[in-house]
């Protein structure tokens, strides 16, 4: 019932009832256009049957050596299109990309206080890697947890073991 | 700096260091100090100097940088650093362009630095160059032969082709990137995915299925390995599809569906293949019909969706979409065979996901296969899914889904068509309920989520409007026809609407027959001659037809006036061929022609909006004009004037080939509303013969759905005769030039004119009294059909107002030579502005002790005041005249009228002992539109003359009669004030003002935002009164729902049906549900709506900014508010989403251009063409150029006071005559006008066809607002010559300063 397809400049257009959500940053052009740009595959977007933008996601592949990962930048889904299973579908396709080009593993940062989410993820086989401290800038600024999932290349499973001690946005590579 | 070792270039860089931290922490300041003291040790460093350019940009003072990096390029530096801080200055500076030059003249120093070539390439990007890209690239692989640098030329050449307008000049350059990445097939040398793709987008482009499909099959294909699973299915299903091979494509998406059967995508494209797949092949047998092997094999995905409970739900649609498919093939017959009955196919679904929000959203495109007889049955059923209370209220959060989505569906199928206002009204109030009673069913919800029960809000609030709609017309008359024109206006639509749907013969009958029925002017049936002469000759009927259509449209503008628009247009095209024989300076002869070029572009656009024949005849007659000074060789340098111009008549009939092109009967749907409106006055009347059909018109009268755009504003403007007004007075300062080139010329000119002017000005603002009143209602009586238009036009009338007075302006600025010559025996005498308006708004504030709407009259009136202030100024330039008169006393009055220009006449009494007994009164007909002056301080007779009356008479608020003064202020000359100030008028006035009133205020210098302060001191203590009761406007009081509702209820009591009580309450409801559920946007966007119909923008933008909007949401939501506050003169509002807007659209440039960079650099090349298209989709954003006009017109009108402001004002703008870059052909809509939700039933929903409309109407507006700012551009090249701008450098410098 969803379309899932790379995401186009001109979604941009349309993307507002994903957007508008509080919980939905919406970045300058340059941001989105940079990932369509080096990393146009893991910008995926999924439609509904009528045309209507349900949700998308967007990534990249970075780092070095043992920490070459996927790294899932936004993942957001309009509020009528939850609870479907689609952000299930969206973070399969990043995985499936990241093990395509030997990664070890994937991560991602979100809320301390986005339980919905942390559900998801760990539901999805992500576990807390390490807590970093006001991440979010707001008011009061928020921590994030930075969440991980080993992929099949990390087969002694080294990149998650969880770090005991919390970090600083500045710590983080 | 090249050869620098490396311990220097340690020192360099630890130098600039901290200039770059000052620059990045945005102290430009401090920037600046530090780069001058490493100048000081260092003087010549390049890169120090080039950031100081930077910081110095960055503070404003563009011209210092230009002159600093202008010097350091000169000296052609190559060091990497100094060449990176050229290209942020340059891009900063929107001048890519430069970038290229800098880094050519780099190259060049070091032809073999891999690096210097590829920022190069790079530079080559930003502009579009292809053909420079594709060069530097293969000089690139041949100093380095890398595959990237190839695949960066391969590229180079698809650019060239994507840009190519030339299909020859396309179809070579993609051959030649074929031939190119062939050569690597062929030489095994492609290595990467990005290489193979690129190849498949080339064979693409060019239809090379076949060839691509190869690709996919071949041993390439191995080399696709990062895309989604999907990649290579996808692509072979669309190249079977654009192939015709429908078999082969339903085979590979068949097999897409079963390995993905919740991708609908897939479905889609197998039925469409099968469909296709049945119209061309003939089988008889069943076995082989491809129809039913897709109607088994969709029920066999469904059966086992179903029998595995999974949660995929593509699975239980595909039938239903089959049947879609069919329906839409012709073939409705076969559903049932096929599919089996899709009422119950949706009943199945609704079944499994009728609990989730998104139900209804999946299956909105099927309603229809359902037949009529079986609604209420299905309907039925699906109500018996769900538990409800003996009252109706669904027991869980599942029922409540369940019930939001019968609700829905019951509304798309159309069961509440019939209903009436108070049906829908109680519907609505029982929706109201539902939301409290079931509250308490999701208490525990997330912030972050949307409750259930939103929709019942958002639904009750889309019944509460409809009821709103459908009592709006009996109850909220609109004002009595405001004008001769607005009648016309209805007529014009009418008549348009039927010529569009006529041959383009009888198009040409209806317009003399609709002119002539109307207006008795019998001078257009010569003129509709002349131009069917044009018509019939010109080949290009279908854009006349279209031409035609937006030309009748736009007739409405103003009915008094075809007399004058021929005057205007013979005088224009007389004007011209003097112009011709008079200039002997090659130069100034090419330059005043330049800019009076534009004058006749205005005035034929003009004579296109009033007249299609005339319009034709001008651009014909211009045509000739061309012709002949063009192919006559003694007129040489005015082939080179035109040259210069850069003005090409066809190009000109191109714009307007492309502006109509958009423009079809649909247009006039979206006008039909207020058209409506017209058919209650009398117009009829004089189109007895065609009442009927207008009513039948009427009856398919739809009004948009609320997700649907506004409507037009383009409606209001036209009907105001505002351009009218502006015209007339650059008709006015056309004599005057004309006066000033050949102040003995023969033209026999009469104060008719000016008496015309004069009249229209002071109708249009008699017309617009009505507005003042009716803003001035208690606020429960603030109707969405009265308050909105009101402000508009008074909005409108301010603006052009002020455009009006910039042209008499100019006319003065024309004149002072004159006078100067004069001045010497010149009499003297003074004079003040007082503005009719003004006091009319005194006298009713006054009058009114209700607080409604005082605050948004106030405003109006102080944006009026502060527009007549530069009404004063034209006007009072205008004095700059009198002076001739001691040199002109022998010449009798009517003779200096001819001569003077016609902002500027002077009444001459003063001269002729005759004329002694001359009253102000007379003068005042004499004298032109704004600018009359009552000239009786010349006469001793006249001392008597009352001001009172000639104010009352006096037009636009810009007359000034001031007898009163005389005997105080003699010694003060209007002439000598001129000489020694700019801004001569106010001058005067202050002075004048000081002796007789308070002072008043220079007019026009603050933004209307602030204008209550001089409007209240120019009132006096009036002003104060007005001051005291501005805090309690009536429309902000809309914000605090709390104390407004219960007003609504006391309200409520008396007249439970009543429009305002209605919408108000509807607004207290949505804000409630904000208030509890601040996550639901949908909420937000119908709250800013039912403000907007209110004219609250002040209360629409608080909602609007809880939405945190930007970036790209500017563009795309922008038109939920950005223009309505305008309109509704809500000019801080306004000017704080253009400036947001305005920065989004600049910084859009390098925004879109470094992913460009980094799409090579990283090789996703195939992205490219998109990019560069989505750059262009921006650009031509129709939003971004409205809000760039508006802001321009917004600052001439309200910033500008005095004619030396204008001139610097115009200096930013890019408003020069030669210089429209708007690409009319190509605006985008960028509107997301679906993200509101809706449950209409289809053929209620919003539909493409109102969008264009919409557009279309817009894109017309915009034409007028820029001709209107191209005239004043055109206007003020009379005068003092402007150096050319950018508009990019306008726009840096509000930002900046803002």
């Amino acid at each position: 019932m969803t379309t899932l397809r790379p995401f186009r400049c001109e979604d941009m257009f349309h993307f507002n009832n994903v957007n508008l959500d509080p919980l939905t940053e919406t970045y300058g052009l340059s941001f989105y256009l940079q990932y369509l740009a080096h990393w146009p595959e893991y910008f995926q977007v999924a439609e509904s049957s009528s045309g209507v933008i349900m949700g998308y996601i967007m990534g990249k592949a970075e780092g070095h050596g043992d920490n070459w990962h996927g790294h899932v930048t936004a993942l957001t889904v309009a509020p009528e299109y939850r609870r479907l299973g689609l952000a299930k579908q969206l973070m399969a396709i990043l995985e499936d990309i990241s093990e395509k080009k030997r990664c070890y593993f994937v991560d991602l940062f979100v809320r301390v206080s986005n339980l919905v989410a942390i559900t998801m993820y760990k539901k999805l086989g992500y576990i807390v890697y390490r807590t970093v401290l006001q991440y979010y800038s707001g008011d009061p600024d928020e921590d994030a947890y930075d969440m991980r999932k080993a992929l099949s290349r990390d087969t002694q499973q080294k990149s998650v073991i969880p770090l005991t001690h919390p970090v600083r946005p500045e710590d983080i590579e | 700096m090249a050869g620098r070792t490396h311990a220097e270039d340690c020192v360099i860089e630890r130098r600039l260091r901290p200039i770059y931290e000052w620059l990045d922490s945005g102290v430009n300041k401090k920037a600046v100090q530090e780069a001058d003291k490493v100048l000081r040790k260092q003087p010549n460093l390049h890169c120090a100097r080039v950031l100081k350019g930077l910081a110095l940009l960055r503070m404003g003072k563009e011209e210092e940088c230009l002159a600093l990096v202008g010097q350091v390029v000169k000296e052609g530096p190559t060091d990497e650093t100094t060449l990176q801080a050229l290209t942020i200055c340059y891009r900063e500076m929107h001048q890519p362009e430069q970038i290229c030059r800098v880094y050519e003249v780099a190259v060049k120093g070091e032809p073999g630095n891999e690096e210097l070539l590829s920022h190069l390439f790079m530079s080559y990007v930003r502009v579009g160059d292809y053909k420079n890209q594709q060069q530097t690239a293969m000089k690139l692989y041949k100093l380095r032969p890398k595959n990237p640098y190839y695949f960066w030329a391969v590229m180079s050449h698809v650019m060239q082709a994507h840009k190519s307008v030339d299909p020859k000049g396309k179809e070579v350059s993609l051959l030649l990137a074929e031939r190119m990445v062939n050569n690597f097939v062929k030489n095994g040398k492609i290595e990467a995915e990005a290489e193979v793709m690129t190849y498949l987008h080339i064979l693409e482009t060019q239809g090379k299925y076949e060839e691509a499909l190869a690709v996919l099959d071949g041993p390439l294909a191995s080399k696709v390995v990062h895309q989604p699973e999907n990649f290579l299915s996808l692509h072979r299903g669309k190249y079977h599809m654009c192939l015709g091979q429908w078999a082969a494509a339903a085979a590979v998406y068949r097999d897409l569906i079963h390995r993905e059967p919740d991708n609908w995508q897939h479905y889609v494209e197998y039925i469409r293949s099968v469909i296709h797949l049945t119209t061309t092949t003939t089988t008889t047998t069943a076995a082989e019909d491809p129809l039913v092997e897709a109607s088994q094999f969709l029920s066999g995905v469904r059966q086992r969706a179903v029998e595995e409970n999974s949660k995929d739900r593509g699975p239980l649609l595909g039938l239903l979409q089959l049947a879609r498919a069919l329906r839409e093939a012709g073939k409705e017959d076969k559903i049932p065979q096929m599919c089996g009955d899709p009422a119950d196919l949706l009943l199945t679904y609704i079944e499994v996901y009728g609990d989730k929000m998104c139900c209804f959203g999946d299956i909105v495109n099927f309603p229809p296969l359902i037949d009529e007889e079986r609604v209420s049955g299905l309907l039925e059923r699906v109500r018996n899914l769900y538990r409800v209370t003996s009252a109706g209220v669904p027991v869980d959060v599942e029922a409540v889904y369940r019930d939001l989505c019968w609700h829905q569906l019951r509304r798309a199928l159309g069961q509440q068509e019939g209903l009436t206002a108070g049906q829908h009204q109680s519907f609505a109030n029982s929706l109201v309920n539902l939301y409290t009673n079931t509250q308490n069913l999701a208490a525990n919800m997330a912030d972050t989520d949307i409750r259930p029960e939103d929709a019942y809000l958002i639904l009750a609030a889309h019944s509460y409007i409809k009821a709103i709609q459908l009592t709006s017309p009996p109850s909220t008359s609109p004002p009595p026809p405001a004008n001769p024109g607005e009648g016309g206006a209805g007529v014009g639509l009418e008549g348009c609407r039927r010529s569009l749907s006529t041959p383009p013969r009888s198009s040409c009958d209806w317009q003399p027959y609709w002119r002539g029925e109307l207006k008795g002017r019998k001078r257009i049936f010569r003129a509709t001659g002349a131009a069917q002469g044009v018509y019939e000759r010109c080949d290009t009927k279908h854009i006349q037809l279209d031409t035609l259509g937006h030309v009748l449209a736009l007739q409405a503008l103003d009915s008094a006036s075809y007399t004058s628009a021929a005057a205007i247009f013979s005088a224009t095209l007389k004007f011209f061929m003097a112009n011709y024989k008079d200039t002997s300076d090659p130069l100034i002869a090419s330059y005043k022609y330049g800019s009076l070029t534009r004058i006749p572009e205005f005035v034929e656009f003009r004579e296109t909006a009033q007249q299609f024949t005339l319009h034709f005849a001008t651009v014909t007659a211009e045509q000739m004009l061309l012709d002949l000074t063009t192919n006559v060789s003694s007129h040489t340098q005015l082939v080179e004037a035109l040259q210069h111009m850069d003005i090409s008549p066809a190009t000109d009939r191109t714009d307007w080939g492309h502006l109509t092109d958009n423009r079809d009967l649909k247009v006039m749907n979206s006008w039909e509303p207020p058209h409506r409106r017209l058919k209650e006055e009398d117009i009829a009347a004089s189109v007895a013969a065609d009442t009927a059909l207008l009513r039948l018109r009427n009856l398919t009268l739809r009004l948009l759905p609320l997700q649907g755009p506004d409507p037009p504003r383009l409606y209001l403007f036209v009907t105001g005769s505002y351009l009218s007004l502006i015209t007339r007075h650059a008709q006015v300062l056309q004599r005057v030039y004309r006066y000033t080139l050949d102040p003995a010329g023969t033209d026999t000119w009469s104060s008719e004119t000016l008496k015309e002017t004069r009249e229209e000005t002071e109708n249009i603002l008699d017309r617009h009294h009505q507005h003042v009143t009716a803003l001035q209602t208690t606020p429960l009586q603030i109707d969405p059909g009265i308050n909105t238009p009101a402000l508009a036009r008074l909005h409108h009338l301010a603006q052009a107002v002020g455009v009006a007075a910039i042209l008499l302006g100019c006319c003065v600025a024309l004149l002072r030579p004159i006078k100067l010559q004069a001045a010497k025996r010149g009499k003297k005498r003074k004079e003040a502005v007082v503005m009719r308006l003004e006091k009319a708004l005194v006298a009713k504030h006054k009058q009114t002790n209700s607080a409604a709407a005082q605050e948004t009259t106030a405003k109006i009136s102080a944006s009026l005041a502060s527009l007549g202030g530069q009404e004063r100024a034209g006007g009072g330039c205008l004095k700059a005249e009198e002076g001739q008169k001691g040199t002109l006393k022998a010449t009798t009055g009517s003779e200096v009228l001819e001569k003077a220009g016609g902002g500027c006449l002077k009444a001459e009494e003063g001269q002729k002992g005759t004329l002694k007994a001359t009253t102000g009164s007379e003068v005042l007909e004499k004298a032109g539109g704004g600018c009359l002056k009552a000239e009786e301080g010349q006469k001793g007779t006249l001392k008597a003359t009352t001001g009172l009356g000639e104010q009352e008479r006096a037009g636009g608020g810009c007359l000034k009669s001031e007898e009163g003064q005389k005997g105080t202020s003699k010694a003060t000359t209007g002439s000598e004030v001129l000489e020694k100030d700019q801004i001569p008028c106010q001058k005067t006035q202050d002075r004048q003002h000081a002796t007789t009133r308070t002072s008043t205020p220079l007019p026009g210098k603050k933004g209307p935002e602030d204008s209550r302060a001089p409007y209240g001191k120019t009132q006096g203590d009036q002003g104060a009164e007005i001051r005291a009761s501005a805090p309690l406007p009536g429309l902000e009081g809309l914000e605090k729902s709390g104390g407004m509702q219960e007003g609504c209820r006391l309200e409520g009591c008396r007249r439970s049906l009543s429009t305002p009580t209605l919408i108000m309450r509807l607004a207290a409801i949505l804000e409630r549900g904000i208030e509890r559920t601040k996550a639901n946007f949908q909420l937000k966007l119908l709250l800013i709506k039912v403000y907007n119909m209110l004219g609250a923008t002040g209360a629409a933008q608080g909602v609007y900014e809880r939405c945190d909007t930007k970036h790209i949401q500017l563009d795309t939501l922008g038109h939920v508010l950005a223009l309505q506050a305008l309109d509704s003169a809500s000019y801080t509002t306004a000017a704080a989403i253009f400036s947001a807007t305005l920065k989004f659209f600049m910084a859009n440039y390098k925004d879109t251009s470094d992913p460009l960079i980094a799409s090579y650099k990283y090789g996703s090349l195939t992205r490219i063409p998109e990019f560069v298209e989505f750059r262009e989709t921006l650009s031509n954003s129709l939003h971004f150029a409205t809000v760039t006009a508006e802001q321009m017109l917004l600052d001439l009108t309200t910033n500008v006071s005095s004619h030396t402001q204008l001139v610097e004002a115009l200096q930013h703008m890019d408003i020069s005559p030669a210089t429209d870059r708007t690409d009319w052909g190509h605006l985008t809509d960028n509107r997301d006008l679906k993200v509101m939700n809706s449950w209409e039933p289809p053929h209620r929903r919003l539909k493409e066809e109102d969008i264009a409309a919409s557009v279309a109407a817009d894109t017309a507006l915009l034409r007028l607002r820029n001709l209107t700012l191209r005239l004043v551009g055109a206007a003020c090249t009379l005068c003092p010559p402007p150096p050319p701008t950018t508009v990019w450098q306008l726009l840096t410098r509000r930002i900046v300063s803002a």
